[in-house]
């Protein structure tokens, strides 16, 4: 890469996550914290990340983004508060698909899809004790072939 | 679901719901395109929707036959009738079906309960099908792989 462009092109892999802010997530991120009164934690270089992984590897994890809260405040909520809250935030078109809850609350799984144009989309909520992460990402054929084919192993790998 | 599971969700250690809607079903039917699904692609155009509710237990017997039972008695005739205890084909499952006969006299739904020691999986499969249609999805969104073996249909209106 040219080294005048190189500045230039972190720049832009750290400025992702603000570039997106139009986005499903940024928008759930923000009602959430809203809704909950919890606070996301920042992800130092998740832009650049995602940038040398690609460059590394070669493969582009396709339009992957991801929120991490971490606050004492999420064990004060119960599952079904959390889940309201995450459909709320997430709007009518997203459908849910799958939820999986451990009856001692140590665990939450939610998984919406939603139809964006010709792709698909998938929204993945994970609650462990006091954190809760959220992932968007676009699904490919092949993959929503694994999902229909063995919907309890893929949600448990999420 | 037409059935209130509750009490099992209640005992359980873990509580897992695949919900696919109309517009789900839709959405899953284009990627299908296997050709081990062709035959489940064409029948899941035609569903309003595949419910399943897992609860997984920590312990057999966690679990007792009164709240198998509590759901059966949820499934009550003239609506629904049970048609046919099977016998899963994987890991020695036991599985009652139970059919919905809708206005017309077809079969408007069918409830699937597939127990085993340790898992309690509770299908609501809505729309019009076939009882041998679940072995078409059996192994797909979280349907148990059973066989149920061929059912008379139900006589139409003014049939002799």
């Amino acid at each position: 890469m040219n080294r005048r462009l190189l500045p230039a092109a972190v720049f832009a892999c750290l400025a992702l996550p603000i570039s997106i802010s139009a986005s499903d997530l940024s928008r759930v991120v923000q009602a959430m914290e809203n809704d909950l009164g919890v606070h996301h934690t920042h992800i130092p270089m998740w832009g650049m990340a995602m940038f040398v992984g690609k460059v590394v590897s070669g493969f582009q994890m396709p339009g992957v983004k991801l929120a991490v809260f971490e606050d004492a405040r999420l064990s004060e909520h119960s599952p079904q508060e959390l889940d309201s809250a995450l459909a709320r935030a997430l709007g009518p078109e997203w459908t849910p698909f799958v939820t999986s809850v451990s009856n001692d609350g140590s665990e939450q799984n939610w998984i919406y899809l939603r139809q964006d144009r010709k792709k698909l989309k998938m929204f993945i909520a994970t609650v462990e004790t006091n954190e809760l992460s959220l992932v968007e990402v676009n699904v490919s054929e092949r993959e929503m072939c694994k999902w229909i084919n063995n919907v309890y192993e893929m949600a448990a790998r999420k | 679901m037409p059935v209130n599971l509750d009490r099992l969700a209640a005992k359980a250690s873990e509580t897992t719901e695949v919900t696919l809607n109309q517009r789900t079903l839709q959405l899953a039917a284009r990627f299908m395109n296997d050709e081990d699904d062709l035959e489940a692609r064409e029948l899941v155009k035609k569903l309003k929707g595949i419910y399943v509710r897992s609860f997984e237990f920590d312990k057999p017997g966690e679990y007792s036959q009164a709240d198998v039972e509590e759901v059966r008695a949820q499934l009550k005739s003239p609506i629904w009738e049970k048609i046919v205890r099977v016998h899963s084909k994987r890991d020695g499952e036991n599985a009652e079906v139970y059919f919905k006969a809708d206005s017309t006299k077809q079969i408007g739904g069918l409830v699937v309960i597939a127990a085993d020691p340790r898992e309690l999986t509770i299908v609501h499969i809505d729309g019009p099908l076939d009882p041998s249609d679940i072995d078409k999805l059996g192994g797909d969104f979280g349907v148990p792989r059973i066989e149920v073996p061929p059912q008379p249909k139900p006589a139409k209106e003014g049939a002799r």
